[in-house]
């Protein structure tokens, strides 16, 4: 399989949105090259992620607005596969949940929603300091004042600093979240409890980082 | 997704069961060829996702035997079976041909063997009361016959019935007819109606739940429309619901902490309290549970087991619940996707269980003219209440004087002549003050404050009692004391933001009604009457703030409802979950009253959809 250099890779995909899948046993090299309608399938450079091109006869990306475009669609789309999850990645979460259906379509039960539990891990990240992530972004569901207030969201470098935060934190329900790593200013990626994830490719060791921050969720059992 | 009848002619002694069918494959099934219906569950609906169910036709059904698919050939059955077996799920195959059933084969995988010995089944007796031995007799036999089917396909479930035997063992009955037990304050008569309910509920537990079990063919329910299969499902969906609100709710213990402001002696003069005080906004519920020396003593209170609720369908009664007992009535099992039969509408009994404990605690016992003294003296202007409960106890009775004064048409303070004259007018209006507090409850709590959702749920249940009537005023009175709670703050300002609320929600509840004669006549009360219902309201300002204050915790209800699975949607309508009706997947619950408040809106009651919402609480609601 080819190599692609990381700046190569990033200029294909700046962002990425996605799903995290469970899988109902460990999916090959092999059978992931065989996903139905993918082609040029490379590898990212010094990274076990893998980037291929996705064909598709429905617009996914707001192709429709635009007359003079026409299926099919060619999109770029990155998988990371793990021992029993795999991540599917693209420009937006729709392309990924197509292609989910795809391989679905062809391979029932292969792959399965997997849900993240965002309410413990923001807490949890709060309550220890001494963890080497912190939180840039909470959205939290606020059930005791019904149609008064119902959502909050917090933004920042790190959220658990706040008073304010931690003070109410035990009323609010986290349902999105954003992590930075304590090392680096920006944010390191978003995860929702649906299982999504964005990221943006800024910086050379983003899907190192990545791959970090999900074994951290996976050794702390928050997913589901 | 239509309900499928499998018999087209029905004898006396035939059985059916409504299904559903699933898509996974759409070949027409031949009854006269030889095929296979295997009958499996509880098992989540998603186990249908696997490989091996791909060629199968599918349906769904309300019993434990939740699943059943049909297969043309003996290797796909046994391929079936091998996974069944695997993953150790109860099943029934019936070979099938010509239309008729040629055999039967089960497999029910090997249980831990119950031990008897661990039970105690003593007969609570009351010499004076001779049918005591017929009450209990009835109960022992029919709890040894409900345990031991529970044993083999529930077995999660018997835990609670355990609990529920600790109770019936551990009730001291007075010997004397007429005499209370000091402890719990009943008569040997209370006791043994307590009993009989109760054994009326197992019965009916039983004879729904654990029907169409193997041998499918020996265990008929005794529900003439699902005479197959029973509603196992149903049932075990409406113990989760219960979970629910009992894990959460019943463990705060409401009643309990209410009592220990009688430990709060620092306290503030309620009546001297402008409405924009910070005092009436904090929770002062769950400060009380904070302090050293009273939390020790709640968590000694707490020790008390909470007893599960015996649950069940009925034909007869309605939404019910009775000390020990959860019933709500037949047609959810049809129309509980549509607000009118909505399960939701069992925390309105809830609340009036909890606010009639409270009740119970806060008026004096009216057969005991000495507590009614009492009362009344602390009721008066200048006495000096010890604590902040007397002091909430004061608040509370001036403000039943208040509703008194105002329905006399008095403009000036009236006088409570005596005990006697204070005891009346504390009866005269305990019923609707009992209903006011249990709606405010019922809205803070469970309906998490959404005052739009709350006035549809409530309006929508109430269009299907007959002669209504004549009970609008009440209705309107309740409903606007439970809006005018969120906007206490406000004053006057507070009570007409409460009331234009109220009126636009009837309206577009008006809008989706064919037959909403009732809300024409609520709008047509508002309207006539609006200077006259403001100031009824207005006068019930006490009770509101003592429900709001007092009884109601933020903490406390953001513990026991938040929802951690919320993906918010905002178009085309708001949406809290990701859930799509009739699509099965493993989105997790933590709130199914939220859940069910976001997926009881459909317009038309619809098997496939109610199926659907029982299948979500039953398999994915996890407990918080």
């Amino acid at each position: 399989m080819k190599t692609i250099s990381y700046n190569e890779f990033r200029e294909i995909s700046p962002t990425l949105s996605g799903v995290i899948f469970n899988t109902a046993k460990i999916i090959s090299e092999q059978k992931i090259c065989n996903f139905p309608n993918t082609s040029n399938w490379r590898k990212i450079e010094k990274t076990t992620w893998l980037i291929c091109d996705y064909l598709s006869f429905e617009a996914l990306d707001g192709e429709e607005k635009y007359e003079q475009l026409s299926p099919p669609f060619y999109y770029s789309v990155v998988i990371r596969r793990g021992k029993n999850r795999i991540l599917i990645l693209s420009k937006t979460k729709k392309i990924s949940q197509n292609i989910e259906q795809q391989i679905s379509k062809n391979d029932l039960g292969l792959l399965k929603n997997t849900f993240i539990k965002i309410d413990d891990l923001a807490k949890v990240i709060t309550a220890n300091p001494e963890t080497d992530y912190l939180l840039t972004y909470a959205n939290a569901y606020y059930s005791p004042f019904g149609n008064s207030l119902k959502f909050i969201a917090f933004y920042g470098n790190d959220l658990a600093e706040a008073n304010i935060f931690r003070k109410n934190i035990n009323q609010m329900m986290f349902n999105r979240c954003g992590i930075r790593n304590i090392n680096n200013e920006s944010e390191l990626l978003k995860l929702g409890n649906d299982g999504s994830i964005q990221f943006n490719n800024s910086e050379k060791s983003r899907l190192h980082e990545v791959d970090m921050i999900l074994k951290f969720i996976n050794d702390k059992g928050l997913f589901k | 997704m239509e309900a499928d009848i499998l018999t087209k002619q029905l004898g006396p002694l035939d059985r059916i069961t409504p299904i559903v069918p699933i898509e996974t494959d759409n070949s027409n099934i031949d009854l006269n060829k030889l095929g296979y219906f295997i009958f499996f569950g509880p098992t989540p609906p998603w186990i249908l996702k696997e490989k091996i169910f791909k060629n199968t036709n599918a349906w769904l059904s309300f019993g434990l035997y939740n699943v059943i698919c049909h297969v043309k050939n003996s290797k796909s059955k046994d391929r079936i079976l091998r996974h069944l077996i695997k993953d150790s799920i109860h099943h029934e195959v019936w070979i099938i041909k010509n239309g008729k059933l040629l055999d039967f084969k089960f497999n029910i995988p090997e249980r831990k063997e119950y031990s008897w010995d661990s039970i105690k089944l003593t007969t609570p007796k009351c010499t004076d009361f001779l049918a005591s031995d017929f009450f209990m007799k009835e109960y022992s036999l029919q709890f040894i016959s409900i345990l031991t089917k529970m044993s083999n396909c529930v077995p999660h479930l018997i835990e609670d019935l355990l609990i529920i035997n600790e109770y019936i063992e551990s009730v001291k009955i007075p010997q004397n007819l007429n005499k209370k037990n000091g402890a719990t304050n009943k008569t040997a008569y209370d006791v043994f109606g307590i009993i009989s309910k109760l054994n009326a509920a197992l019965l009916r537990f039983s004879s729904q739940t654990l029907a169409g079990i193997s041998p499918i063919i020996h265990n008929p329910c005794h529900l003439a429309s699902h005479s197959l299969i029973g509603i196992g499902l149903a049932n075990i969906a409406l113990i989760k619901l219960r979970n629910f609100i009992q894990n959460n709710l019943g463990e705060i213990r409401i009643p309990l902490i209410f009592d220990l402001y009688k430990l709060k002696k620092e306290f503030v003069s309620l009546r001297k309290l402008e409405e924009t005080e910070e005092y009436w906004e904090t929770d002062h519920l769950f400060n009380l549970t904070q302090e050293d020396k009273i939390k020790t003593k709640f968590k000694e209170t707490k020790k008390d087991l909470l007893f599960p609720l015996a649950t069940y369908f009925s034909t007869r009664d309605g939404f019910r619940y009775q000390f020990l007992t959860l019933g709500v009535p037949l047609e959810t099992l049809y129309a509980c996707n549509t607000i009118e039969w909505s399960l939701v509408t069992i925390t309105h009994e809830i609340s009036h269980a909890i606010i009639g404990g409270i009740l119970s605690s806060l008026l004096p016992d009216f057969e005991s003219d000495d507590e009614v003294l009492r009362d009344f003296q602390l009721s008066a202007p200048n006495s000096q209440p010890k604590n902040l409960y007397e002091e909430i106890k004061k608040y509370f009775f001036n403000g039943v004087i208040n509703i008194e004064k105002y329905s006399l048409g008095e403009n000036k303070e009236i006088t409570v002549s005596d005990s006697m004259h204070f005891k009346d007018i504390i009866q005269r209006w305990y019923p609707e003050i009992e209903e006011i507090m249990a709606h405010i409850f019922d809205f803070l709590y469970f309906y998490g404050a959404d005052d739009q959702k709350y006035i549809k749920g409530i309006w929508n249940s109430w269009s299907v009692i007959p002669n209504i009537s004549t009970r609008i005023p009440g209705y309107v009175s309740r409903t606007l004391c439970t809006i005018y709670s969120m906007n206490l703050r406000k004053g006057i300002n507070g009570y007409i933001l409460s009331a234009s609320l109220f009126k636009n929600t009837l309206k577009s509840i008006r809008k989706e009604k064919k037959n909403g004669q009732y809300i024409d006549e609520a709008l047509k009360y508002l309207k006539d009457e609006n200077e006259e219902v403001k100031q009824k309201i207005l006068s019930r300002t006490n009770i509101i703030r003592i429900v709001k204050t007092f009884i109601y915790s933020e903490q406390f209800s953001s513990d026991a409802f938040g929802e951690k699975w919320i993906t918010l949607k905002k178009k085309p309508v708001e949406q809290l979950y990701a859930h799509k009706m009739n699509f099965f997947d493993k989105q997790p619950i933590t709130n199914p009253l939220l859940f069910l408040n976001q997926f009881s809106n459909s317009k038309s009651p619809s098997i496939a959809e109610a199926l659907w919402l029982f299948n979500n609480l039953a398999f994915n609601y996890e407990n918080n």
